[in-house]
């Protein structure tokens, strides 16, 4: 167990890191607002973000259990069906492809 | 925003969420309004950490596979960005940043990938601008973010 003055100071130092990051936003955006190249980003980043992130969920998933990497690419594709037929219910399509992937993980 | 205390909690308090919601609709904001809505989204996080940390301490054992409602997430999340096909390179990009990432920095691919993505982005906007006369300036119907 680590020491009291070691958490506190762990956690004064995440404290700072957190409220720079937040507090920069303020400062900066003001000034790039009507920017061309700003706009244009908000319209490109989010899908790319997003893709990336469930790209590299769907990698740790398959690190964590290399022999079911099929599962997991399986229950991928349930969920996207689910999402786009399904009348893109997150909860559903969260609920329905995690089951699927449960399901495929104990069944094998 | 005028109370300091309140202004610093604020700051503190800027998660996505709270970004999200008020962007949606800029007008109707009081800083009363605003404060509240941050401390209701402060004490949901925190609450469903919690609940979270008792529920799977009466659980026996962990449950397999449950781990794929985040990857499930983002899918899902991925789909709603992604709904015309404007989108389509951005994907396209962000799927060469992924693939390059894992292959060359394997320990960091994540965060590799975001650099990547937002280097390739940078390349297509000079580009787009380049080839003469493209108005990049988004219209209104194009946002779906």
């Amino acid at each position: 167990m680590p020491e009291t003055g070691y958490i506190l100071a762990v956690c004064t130092i995440v404290f700072v890191i957190t409220l720079g990051l937040r507090a920069l936003p303020f400062a900066v955006l003001n000034r790039l607002q009507d920017s061309p190249l700003v706009k244009v980003l908000a319209l490109w980043m989010p899908a790319g973000v997003l893709g990336i992130l469930a790209a590299s969920t769907l990698q740790s998933t398959i690190h964590a259990e290399p022999a079911q990497a099929a599962a997991a690419v399986a229950a991928v594709a349930v969920t996207a069906v689910t999402h786009l037929l399904g009348g893109r219910r997150t909860l559903l399509s969260v609920g329905i492809g995690t089951a699927a992937y449960m399901l495929l993980l104990n069944a094998f | 925003m005028k109370h300091p205390v309140a202004k610093a909690y604020s700051v503190y308090a800027l998660i996505d969420e709270a970004y999200a919601v008020t962007a949606a609709s800029r007008d109707t904001w009081t800083p009363w309004r605003l404060v509240t809505m941050q401390l209701a989204f402060q004490s949901y996080w925190v609450g469903g950490g919690l609940t979270g940390v008792m529920v799977a301490s009466l659980l026996p054992d962990p449950i397999h596979g449950l781990e794929f409602a985040l990857c499930a997430l983002f899918v899902t999340l991925t789909l709603d960005a992604a709904r015309t096909r404007k989108q389509v390179p951005s994907i396209l990009l962000a799927g060469m940043s992924f693939g390059l990432a894992v292959l060359v920095f394997p320990g960091q691919a994540l965060f590799a990938a975001l650099v990547l993505f937002l280097a390739l982005l940078l390349g297509r906007y000079t580009l787009l601008r380049r080839t003469a006369g493209h108005d990049l300036t988004p219209r209104k119907d194009t946002g779906n973010a």
